[in-house]
């Protein structure tokens, strides 16, 4: 309906809703903007800078800490983002594709144990991860924080994007099959495109997820030889002392925060319909 | 059709197997190995020693168990609450009261925000914003509008800002869902309503909410199972202190796991909140078999 059409008392209730919302919005946002200001103030005299990028490019001192530039550490977080979402991506979709289509032995067991898992909370686990890990022996390895941030995140995503194949008619599947394509050349020349809001609602959760891990290398990764952002962020702003100003630490901040954000308005749309479908959120 | 049947079973094991594996080896295998960790003694040197209930024995000998017990029920308590009628009042106003849908969205993708920023920087976030000094932005305003003295906020009410740092960042998933519930109500309704001289607050009453009875009995559980296990914003604000105030039972086993080297102890921690949860999980296993069944 036509904003104009509709009744008086509705475009009034709106008019307030708005404004109340506005009201309550500002304080997030102001803390928000104030606080990444800081990124372009210099903490000694206030003036306007951009000396608190410096760590983009090398090393600087605080207080009594040498900090390595930023870029390892950017270089390690895209890695770990990267394999971990297009694995969780691809082996969610491969078994949310067979739960949902395909009959086999077990199917009802597995389907079961896939609901049970989606509710378990993985990280009560990971004093058992450790272990395996340890006897994997990629404990302490990057390569071990991503097996485990795909697994924990496995379940939730498996679930989603089988219950979109599963809205998939068969009849569509099934002239595929008759028109020549095998279950393999049909899945990809076919079915994934149609699954794609569900595919780009599971990467858009595996991304952010990854990219924002902090648990994962704090639990799993003893030394600072492999630092990702979330860690090299959080040696400068532990709970006892706080190494960084926080003029730099909302530079660094803001460098660790901008894909997020880009990607977040990029992908609004399918991050509210995945957290519909059941996404586990981030 | 056996042949054909063993083929099926080849094709679809090929599909499942790179998922089987992960769940084997990082899910399953691990639960195994919690359970037995917690009847062992098990540190950092990773000797098997089977000490039988000593570790538990050893929870509730401890004084402060009944403290983290008590932290635990009282901060996933009130979140919890606290989470649902904040749910409830931004899907209300984003989407019944706030008609364009447009406008709509730009309020919830701002509730999104702080879900989307990432632990470490939302931390500090907290800790800026609440510094002790009279530089504090949370200072600044509360001597602004009369405080005398600037006040150590975290020092002073731990409890209350891990509560509202928590709940912050669990508006947006609910509020998503009810709001795309509120959606779905027949317009019809509304108007009935209406036209029998119903008032907003009687429509939000007697139509909103008891369309709305399943998500929320939903999002109240599924968060419950949430706030009970995630600790990494409590563990980044306040790490549990001062002293014990903000421990809570996830966050202990952590602690006694990986600051501390007593995997054992840790396990043992971990297996009674793993025993809490599965019974979470059978309710909620059985509200939703109950939904589906009056949808049908």
């Amino acid at each position: 309906m036509k904003y104009s059409q509709r009744p008086k008392y509705e475009r009034r209730n709106e008019t307030i809703a708005v404004l109340v919302m506005i009201l309550l919005c500002i304080p997030v946002l102001f803390i928000y903007f104030s606080f990444f200001a800081n990124a372009f103030i210099l903490d000694s005299t206030g003036e306007l800078t951009l000396q608190n990028f410096q760590f983009l490019y090398q090393p600087i001192q605080l207080s009594q800490y040498t900090v390595e530039p930023i870029g390892k550490a950017f270089r390690n977080t895209v890695i770990f983002t990267a394999i971990a979402t297009t694995l969780e991506v691809t082996i969610s979709c491969m078994a949310g594709y067979a739960l949902a289509r395909m009959e086999f032995t077990g199917k009802r067991v597995i389907s079961f144990s896939l609901l049970t898992l989606r509710l378990f909370p993985g990280v009560l686990l990971l004093i058992g991860v450790l272990y395996v890990l340890l006897h994997l022996g990629i404990l302490n390895t990057l390569t071990g924080v991503i097996v485990v941030a795909i697994a924990l995140r496995l379940p939730g995503s498996t679930f989603i994007i089988r219950n979109f194949f599963a809205g998939i008619p068969q009849d569509i599947e099934n002239s595929a099959l008759v028109d020549g394509c095998n279950r393999l050349t049909a899945f990809f020349q076919v079915i994934i495109h149609m699954v794609k809001p569900g595919l780009a609602s599971i990467s858009i959760f595996a991304f952010m997820s990854a990219w924002s891990n902090y648990l994962l290398f704090n639990v799993l990764i003893f030394n600072t030889k492999t630092p990702v952002l979330a860690t090299y962020l959080r040696v400068l702003s532990r709970n006892d002392q706080m190494i960084a100003d926080y003029g730099v630490f909302a530079a660094m901040a803001m460098v660790y925060m901008l894909p997020v954000l880009i990607f977040f308005f990029i992908s609004q749309r399918q991050l509210m319909q995945g957290t519909i479908s059941g996404g586990k959120g981030i | 059709m056996k042949q054909n049947m063993r083929q099926k079973n080849m094709q679809a094991y090929l599909f499942l197997s790179p998922f089987l594996v992960f769940i084997t080896v990082l899910y399953i295998l691990p639960a195994i190995l919690t359970v037995i960790m917690a009847f062992t003694s098990l540190d950092s040197a990773f000797i098997w020693k089977f000490n039988g209930i000593n570790n538990f024995r050893k929870i509730l000998m401890d004084p402060n168990t009944p403290i983290i017990a008590w932290n635990t029920v009282k901060y996933v308590g009130i979140t919890i609450f606290l989470t649902v009628v904040l749910d409830l009042f931004f899907a209300i106003m984003t989407t019944y009261f706030i008609r364009d849908e447009r406008k709509g969205n730009i309020f919830k993708s701002i509730l999104m925000i702080p879900m989307i920023t990432p632990g470490v920087v939302y931390s500090v976030l907290w800790l800026w914003l609440l510094e002790a000094t009279p530089n504090g932005l949370a200072n600044k305003v509360y001597m602004a509008l009369g405080g005398s003295e600037p006040l150590n906020w975290i020092a002073q009410y731990p409890f209350v800002i891990i509560i509202a740092a928590t709940l912050l960042t669990s508006i947006a998933y609910g509020t998503t869902v009810f709001s795309s519930a509120v959606k779905s109500i027949p317009e019809n309704q509304f108007r009935a309503a209406r036209v029998d001289g119903a008032g907003e607050w009687e429509i939000v009453r007697n139509i909103i909410l008891p369309n709305l009875r399943f998500h929320i009995t939903f999002i109240a559980l599924w968060e419950t199972l949430g706030l009970l296990t995630n600790y990494v914003t409590i563990m980044l604000i306040t790490n549990g202190g001062p002293g014990v105030q903000t421990e809570v039972w996830a966050l202990s086993a952590y602690h006694k796991a990986f600051s501390d080297s007593q995997y054992g102890y840790g396990a043992a921690i971990s297996l009674v909140l793993i025993v809490v949860v599965m019974v979470l999980m059978l309710v909620i296993g059985a509200v939703m078999h109950h939904q589906e069944k009056s949808r049908s």
